[in-house]
């Protein structure tokens, strides 16, 4: 009974109490765009996190709010209790007012308004926060806006609910007209969606160069634009509006762990756009232990995720931001260091680099607070990494052509070499042939004219023998003869004598001489040379031919044959023909002989061409010279 | 006596093969006529030995170090004219016979002759004969060709490629020519444009034109 009397008391005696407590200066709607807060409300800390409404309006009525600072941004630091707002408002105007409530962090975790009216009728305005999905929101905004309408002249309390526990609070507010709120708004949106679009077309530009050219560095690079566009993007609670509106909660840590991913990966590029390794760079292995150092920084705030704490926070929040001016100074040593070494590429990492330090240390002395400007719109660090990654996806371009022609050059090297290696291959064979057809006719050539000496010189013996002795005697100098012979034809096959001296032509002269007299083929022997040739050429076509000659004369069964060599401007050409019974070229290329011939015509960088039927064979070589 | 001293021939042998040295120095020593008076391993050797006595005949080789037997004949000839210098060596070209002759070389013989003949041209040398082995590359060169011979040899053109002019002239394609001559349009192609460079004329229009010209050659 007396409960109730209490309570119907209290109730009527509610409004009168606004008047006297803590309701002394009303937030007065007039035709202003924007109205501070700061200096009107009055805020509550909840440590028990049991309060309600009901019990802060009773709280309000009691005097026991503490007025906020006027001018300052409602700021709390790591905090473990829910915080309430509370402010009065009144329309001093003729009509009914639209305004909005915004609050400007966009990363407090639950948050509520509540409107109480004259009658001291409460309406609350939907709980929101960034834990909760994107769509719950009151107004769709990067930012928590609560659109209000006050009518004629009326007068009402509102109370903010916001929780922000486990982490900082830091909480900007304001309330003004809501088309102003909302135009604020288009500039903001505007800068973002720009820088958004460079960041994304980078992004997409270099998954496309990884795709293309295989190069890690690409991905490695995409990967991190996408780091820096969330961190840039979540300062400004746009991230969780454009790019996760469904999962709240996501974005509690993302900036921590963005940053930290974004240095390693940073580190990580350099690395391989300078090449720097083991043998050129004395930073490498530090720089290595700090890449897989900022990694696993980027794991701790998924940890805190689950369970934090005041100290680990602030330890996690000054790691980050030192974080990010080493590595930038890490880079810079790294590519300087590779710059004096000759690496020229590094000058296009160092001034993209160098971009992104002015942007770094802008942002992150303003975010420790030791200054408070900003270079230039919409923040420093906004505009050196658009800088930098514009800058560095050209220079990773530029590297590419770099490798290209490096790789251009090695090639050229390599195949030079491979050149070397087939005329050292192919000196060292005639060499040998020379020695060896040297040594077999002077060496056993003299031997074997000795032998015969000594023989003959006993014919006048010879009548004393026997006429069975005197057939073998004639048999063993006809044998010895055939030595001679034998030996003669070797050694002039091996490396024709005076080779160098006669010449092809010469040599080959004497060639077809000697064939046409012992042979059956009739060889024909046509030449038009002008221009002397190159020794290592001269001796190779020498050896086509002889080839050439030896099919003929051992598969060809032709009766006659005709050796062409004909000097053009730029090339050599031969041709063999034959009225043999010809051969399939495709089926008996496997013969020594062929591949002799074969070799020896690529080695030249001549083409080939055998066209043989049962007709004959005409086998043609085009050989350039030099 | 000194008859049979005057019918003595003397002769040094200069060759580096030195079986070869031993076993001819060993042979001409036992015939009666010929005196072995000196062996040199080498051109400078030789000349050397030149300057303490004068053999009759030098039988030289041409292969050599130190001193190779060419450039030992001609100094010899310059400082010994009246030695006689014999060649005797492995190699036998018609260029060289003839460079050794003008050089002044006496004969120039292959090495795996018989003794016989060996002793035989020693002697007749020393009489003042000559012996180069004319090789066969000289007869050759005698070699009757007929009219139809001398335009092809005279143009250094080919059996096929006259064959080919022939049909040129007769107004046969390419295709035609191959066809009928069993060899493809490649091949034909490349004798065309050997046979252009050859004669000296321009393009098709030039053989064709070189061709009617000498139709009835």
């Amino acid at each position: 009974m007396n409960k109730k009397l209490f309570k119907l008391i209290l109730i009527l005696f509610l409004p009168i109490k606004f008047c006297f407590a803590q309701t002394g200066h009303p937030i007065l709607i007039d035709t202003a765009k924007k109205f501070s807060i700061s200096k009107h409300g009055y805020f509550y800390e909840d440590k028990n996190l049991n309060l309600s409404i009901d019990s802060l309006i009773n709280y309000k009525a009691a005097n026991k709010l503490i007025p906020l600072t006027p001018g300052k941004v409602f700021s709390k630091g790591y905090t473990e209790s829910y915080y309430w707002i509370a402010f009065d408002v009144e329309n001093t105007l003729d009509q009914a007012v639209h305004l909005m409530f915004k609050e400007h962090s966009s990363g407090i975790n639950q948050l509520q308004l509540y409107k109480l009216d004259h009658l001291g009728k409460i309406y609350p305005f939907g709980l929101t926060g960034d834990h909760f999905p994107f769509k719950q929101r009151p107004y769709r905004n990067r930012s928590f806006i609560y659109p209000i309408i006050l009518m004629a002249h009326e007068k009402a309390t509102f109370f903010l609910w916001a929780d922000k526990r486990g982490q900082n609070l830091y909480m900007p507010m304001s309330i003004g007209r809501d088309v102003d709120i909302v135009q604020a708004e288009i500039p903001l949106h505007t800068l973002f969606g720009f820088y958004t679009g460079v960041f994304v077309f980078a992004m997409i530009f270099n998954l496309l160069l990884f795709v293309s050219v295989k190069d890690n560095i690409h991905l490695y690079y995409a990967i991190y634009i996408f780091c820096m566009l969330i961190f840039i993007l979540e300062e400004e609670g746009l991230a969780f509006q454009w790019v996760y509106p469904n999962f709240p909660g996501l974005q509690d840590y993302m900036r921590l762990i963005m940053a930290s991913l974004s240095c390693g990966l940073l580190i990580q590029v350099m690395q391989l756009f300078v090449d720097q390794n083991e043998s050129n760079s004395r930073m490498f292995r530090f720089t290595n232990y700090y890449k897989r150092f900022c990694w696993s920084m980027a794991i701790i705030p998924v940890l805190m995720r689950f369970k934090s704490f005041i100290i680990l926070e602030k330890i996690v929040f000054y790691i980050n931001n030192f974080l990010a001016l080493l590595t930038v100074i890490v880079i810079i040593i790294c590519v300087v260091e590779r710059i004096k070494a000759g690496y020229k590429l590094g000058w296009y990492y160092f001034i993209a680099t160098v971009m992104l330090l002015f942007g770094v240390f802008n942002y992150i002395f303003n975010t420790l607070g030791i200054t408070n400007f900003n270079l230039l719109k919409p923040n420093g660090l906004v505009v050196g990494l658009t800088a930098e990654i514009i800058f560095l996806s050209f220079a990773l371009t530029q590297r590419y052509n770099f490798l290209k022609k490096e790789k251009e050059i090695l090639l050229e090297e390599k195949s030079k070499h491979q050149v070397d290696l087939a005329d050292g291959i192919f000196n060292a064979q005639e060499d040998e042939r020379t020695r060896l057809a040297r040594d077999l006719h002077d060496d056993l050539g003299g031997t074997l004219s000795i032998i015969k000496l000594n023989i003959t010189a006993f014919q006048h013996k010879v009548l004393q023998l026997t006429a069975g002795e005197q057939v073998f005697y004639d048999r063993t100098i006809g044998m010895i003869e055939k030595a001679c012979f034998d030996l003669r034809e070797i050694s002039h096959n091996l490396m024709p004598k005076n080779f160098e001296q006669s010449g092809l032509i010469e040599t080959l002269k004497e060639h077809f001489i000697t064939l046409n007299q012992s042979g059956k083929i009739k060889f024909d022997f046509v030449f038009q040379v002008d221009q002397p040739m190159e020794s290592t050429m001269e001796i190779t076509i020498y050896r086509i031919i002889n080839e050439l000659i030896n099919n003929i004369i051992r598969h060809s069964c032709a009766s006659k044959a005709t050796i062409q060599i004909l000097s053009f401007n730029e090339r050599i050409n031969i041709m063999a023909e034959d009225n043999g019974i010809g051969f399939n070229p495709d089926r008996d290329k496997k013969g020594l002989g062929i591949q002799n011939i074969l070799s020896r015509v690529k080695y030249l960088n001549g083409k080939i061409q055998i066209d043989s039927n049962q007709n004959g064979t005409t086998t043609t070589i085009d050989i350039p010279i030099k | 006596m000194e008859s049979k001293e005057q019918h003595l021939i003397t002769l040094m042998i200069a060759d580096d093969h030195k079986l070869f040295a031993e076993g001819l120095c060993a042979i001409l020593s036992k015939h009666p006529n010929f005196k072995i008076i000196g062996v040199a391993a080498n051109g400078k050797e030789i000349l050397h030995l030149l300057n303490h006595h004068l053999p009759d005949i030098l039988i030289i080789d041409l292969n050599m170090p130190v001193l190779d037997g060419e450039t030992a004949c001609e100094k010899i000839r310059q400082l010994f004219p009246s030695v006689k210098i014999m060649v005797l060596s492995m190699y036998h070209t018609s260029k060289l016979a003839t460079k050794l002759e003008e050089i002044g070389v006496k004969a120039f013989i292959q090495k795996d002759t018989d003794a016989d003949s060996l002793f035989k041209i020693i002697s007749e040398i020393k009489l003042g004969e000559c012996f180069f082995e004319k090789t066969k590359s000289n007869l050759q060169s005698a070699s009757n060709y007929n009219v139809d011979d001398h335009f092809q040899k005279s143009h250094n053109l080919t059996s096929r490629e006259m064959e080919i002019l022939k049909l040129i002239s007769d107004d046969y394609t390419s295709q035609q020519i191959a066809q009928k001559l069993f060899i493809s349009l490649n091949t034909v192609d490349t004798h065309r444009k050997n046979m252009v460079q050859k004669l000296n004329v321009t393009g098709k229009t030039g053989l064709l034109k070189f061709a009617l010209e000498n139709k009835h050659r």
